[in-house]
């Protein structure tokens, strides 16, 4: 679970909009592999260097570099990020652990919500796939937090995904949490 | 003292008296801005007359504090539901998954005291876990004061308000065992640790009694029709001595065994209370709402009406007798339950004064009673219904509908006039898909389900819609009933035979066709210790073709079936008709954001899902079931309608959605409002809401 996501303004008791958490939801991780590969670029750089002053080779390997940290950060559950198999693994472990609560077709029951369709895409839609994985690593299966290996909740997420119909890809979901934070949850497919 | 100063001293005290308009000396009331039962009244009002926050400054609401509740328990809980009482500037209730005791300090929010108790494995395979709905208080007025609440694990629980500590002199230790007492078949005593039996809502207490309900499992996929059987309990306050009991499965010789046919009495259970009984104190009466029998949608094994399912009895406050009952729903087969606290209402029609109960239901009917002699104050009629061909089960060929008020949502799906119709692309699926189902009027009858046939028979309303377990409320002044109701509750039910050894009834929920899949109840396995659970025996593989995938109950994503998905109503209790209607919340972002409905101006939907509220002396207040990002990024709105018209006169954010029935207090000249908030990636939280001081 991750509160301090929810930007303050919204949850003061406040009216006005406020800024936009989205902007704030996909901080780089100093931990992370694009902050670490951002250093090394930097120190690369500082190498060659020759005085304060910045070459045009220069912006050029930092437009390069901020646009693939533009590409990785700005990842939503749009840009397939999960495989089928991934998924049908994910589909047997579900089946097992979790459809006795939320449902085979994951429609939910009076004892769990549900992990489909415009219910469950409005409590996840602008948080991130890590936040899930988070819930779900913390608190399921209900009656016994923890017992599912990392692999198998990447995998239960990635059924969940396929079904809420948001395309498969070529690469599994990690299971690094910051890894899955860079994915956001957008219930709308964004425009190109 | 002097004579003359105790004259003067009960001079003021008969005031005071006067100005409580009628609670005893001593006793914390609503009209003192305190908050002392869980529905504010013995009455089920949710009433309070506080008018500091109102339309003008509702949206000036800030946060006061925020109490987390994630440490309570061994880890953080989800569906927090409770509703704090508020007594001399000290909150009291339930939170986390251990379900807690905790006393706040009402300005702050400080913790003063926190209790719970450690029950194992009893609490970890109780039907009914997490931190339930809340608590009760009782006082003698002299400082003698007491919270009352039951335990994950069924025991009623007394503590001193002023320290938490048990109460010595009440039962063993602070506390009464209430499975003692509880049976199966024709009264064999359920084990004290594995037997199924608990509660979540709160005990109702009123003078020196405390009266307690009782609940199960889920009834759709149960292991034995021959489960516990549900009672109705009273204890002394002081002592925790059994005063009453009263069966709602009657025993030979009780009014009504004879609704069991085949002696069917003795081998079924369920039946009880889980809801919130309300009491008047005046005339001696209390008012019990029944649930289903086992189990929830198949009843062949016990013929008959089968009083007092579904019934709304009314028993005596010193002996629990019978005074007088209504059976809402006879051999009751689709989990309608009696969801919601019975309301009393004094209320005048046509020129009569009338002490009425009013009650709210899953059905989005208000029934309503003269509650001295149970007559409906408007008739209800007897209707014919749609008959079973499921084998073995026999409906009854007719169920009560009221001709007044008229219901206050929508309680059955009309095809096609109710299907999706943003587009006539959605309503042509709409209808492609609502033929592999069966459709028809209230009380269709569930069906064995077939993928090469109908897959289920569709009701509106029985499991989870209409007004569920948070109830209506009612303002004494108007003469008004104000109810949310979830009129998109699209529920399919079909039968199957349980897998062999896993059950001795003869269907359960399911198909045959598809896996079998075991429904638990609300929080089940959530509790504090519940890894300790034992599971239930695996049952057996089923024989199950893959079954050819067919069209759902969504269409393209969306609800199968039209909006507005919920609704607030006004129900005006003199005239019996309704006084306004609005939807209930705002559109939610799946439908806002959809593709298909790009460019399309939709008014506002509402959204689905079953929320409590709170009546103020110019407000109705409650929160949303969902996040949406209209005016908030990710926000779920607590919102204020005014209560002459139902026009939202203000809406203040909340970071998760309501969860619990909200309530509120006035304390050191400040108004509150609390609400319970959670689901999704936030777990439980109480926000206090007060207006700035500047």
């Amino acid at each position: 679970m991750n509160t301090s996501r929810t930007p303050s303004r919204a949850t003061d008791g406040s009216t006005d909009g406020g800024a936009d958490p989205r902007s704030a939801r996909v901080p780089l991780d100093p931990s992370g592999p694009e902050e670490a590969s951002l250093c090394r670029a930097r120190r690369a750089d500082q190498g060659v260097g020759r005085g304060p002053g910045v070459r045009p080779t220069t912006i050029a390997v930092l437009a390069v570099i901020g646009a693939l940290l533009f590409a990785q950060t700005s990842r939503s559950v749009w840009d397939g990020v999960y495989t089928q198999e991934q998924a049908q693994r994910g589909e047997a472990v579900y089946s097992r652990e979790c459809a006795s609560c939320h449902g085979l077709a994951l429609n939910g029951g009076e004892s769990a919500p549900p992990l489909m369709g415009g219910e469950f895409l409005s409590s996840w839609n602008g948080l991130t796939v890590g936040d899930l994985f988070e819930r779900i690593r913390t608190s399921m299966p209900a009656d016994s937090p923890g017992k599912l290996t990392r692999a198998q909740n990447a995998d239960v997420i990635a059924h969940i995904l396929s079904v809420n119909q948001f395309p498969q890809g070529r690469a599994e979901l990690e299971t690094r949490v910051d890894a899955l934070k860079q994915i956001r949850v957008e219930s709308a497919k964004p425009e190109k | 003292m002097r004579p003359k100063s105790i004259l003067l001293t009960l001079a003021g005290f008969g005031c005071l008296t006067v100005v409580a308009w009628g609670q005893a000396a001593g006793q914390p009331s609503t009209n003192n801005g305190e908050w002392p039962h869980y529905t504010a009244d013995l009455k089920g009002t949710k009433y309070s007359p506080l008018d500091q926050i109102n339309a003008s400054n509702f949206n000036q609401l800030e946060v006061a504090w925020r109490f987390k509740t994630d440490n309570l328990g061994t880890r953080p809980e989800y569906k927090l539901e409770g509703t704090p009482l508020m007594i001399k500037g000290v909150l009291y209730t339930t939170a986390g998954t251990r379900r807690a005791v905790v006393a706040l300090d009402a300005k702050t929010g400080e913790q003063m005291w926190v209790y719970s108790l450690r029950e194992g494995n009893r609490a970890a395979i109780a039907p009914r876990q997490l931190s339930g709905r809340g608590l009760s208080y009782w006082t003698d007025g002299k400082g003698d004061d007491r919270v009352v609440f039951v335990t994950t694990g069924y025991r009623l629980v007394e503590l001193n308000a002023h320290s938490g500590q048990p109460i010595g002199g009440f039962g063993k230790d602070g506390m009464v065992d209430l499975k003692v007492g509880m049976v199966t078949g024709t009264g064999q005593q359920i084990d004290l640790e594995t037997g199924e039996a608990g509660l979540h809502s709160t005990p109702t207490v009123v003078k020196d009694v405390v009266i307690v309900g009782s609940s199960f499992k889920e009834g759709m996929t149960v292991v034995t029709h021959n489960n516990t059987k549900g009672l109705v309990r009273a204890f002394d306050v002081r002592n925790g001595k059994l005063l009453w009991t009263f069966n709602t499965i009657p025993k030979p010789g009780e009014f009504g065994n004879e609704t069991w046919l085949n002696n069917s009495w003795a081998t079924n259970g369920n039946t009880g209370v889980w809801t919130q009984i309300t009491v008047d104190e005046d005339l001696g009466l209390v008012y019990l709402p029944v649930e289903t029998p086992t189990s929830d949608y198949y009843g062949g094994e016990r013929p008959g009406d089968n009083l007092f399912a579904e019934s709304l009895v009314c028993v005596d406050l010193k002996t629990g007798k019978r005074k007088w009952h209504f059976q809402i729903v006879h051999h009751a087969i689709w989990d309608y339950d009696l969801s919601s606290a019975p309301i009393l209402a004094d209320i005048n029609v046509g020129g009569r004064a009338i002490k009425a109960v009013a009650l709210p239901s899953k059905e989005a009917f208000l029934y309503v009673f003269d509650r001295v002699t149970g007559q409906p104050v408007w008739p209800i009629e007897e209707r014919p219904v749609p008959q079973s061909d499921v084998p073995g089960e026999k409906t009854a060929p007719t169920q009560p509908f009221p001709t007044k008020p008229p219901a206050y949502a929508r309680n059955f799906m009309k095809v096609p006039d109710d299907l999706i119709d943003f587009t006539p692309e959605m309503r042509a699926q709409a209808r492609d898909n609502i033929a592999r189902y069966k459709t028809g009027p209230m009380f269709l009858p569930p069906i064995v389900g077939d993928s090469k046939g109908l897959l289920a028979a569709i009701n509106l309303g029985n499991a989870s819609g209409g007004t569920n377990w948070p109830g209506a409320a009612y303002d004494p002044e108007t003469h008004i009933v104000y109810a949310q109701a979830n009129q998109s509750a699209v529920t399919p039910i079909s039968l199957r035979t349980p897998p062999a050894g896993f059950s001795d009834i003869r269907y359960v929920m399911g198909r045959n066709d598809t896996e079998f899949q075991v429904s638990e109840g609300p929080g089940f396995g959530s509790a504090a210790d519940a890894p300790q659970r034992p599971r239930r025996p695996a049952p057996a593989p089923a024989a199950a073709p893959a079954a050819p995938p067919v069209g759902g109950l969504t269409v393209q994503g969306l609800s199968i079936i039209k909006p507005p998905y919920a609704v607030i109503s006004a129900i005006n209790l003199d005239r019996g008709d309704l006084q306004w209607q609005v939807p209930y919340g705002e559109t939610p972002d799946a439908v806002r954001n959809h593709p298909a409905l790009k460019g399309m101006n939709i008014s506002n939907t509402g959204q689905p899902g079953s929320v409590g509220l709170v009546v103020t002396k110019t407000l109705v207040v409650l929160g949303d079931s969902q996040m949406t990002s209209v005016t908030h990024p990710r926000a779920a709105m607590l919102r204020a309608y005014d209560k002459a018209t139902g026009k939202e006169v203000g809406a203040v954010s909340m970071p998760a959605p309501q969860s619990g029935s909200p309530m509120t207090y006035m304390w050191d000249g400040r108004q509150y409002i609390i609400v319970a908030v959670s689901g999704g990636n936030y777990s439980g939280e109480y926000i206090a809401y007060t207006l700035p001081r500047d």
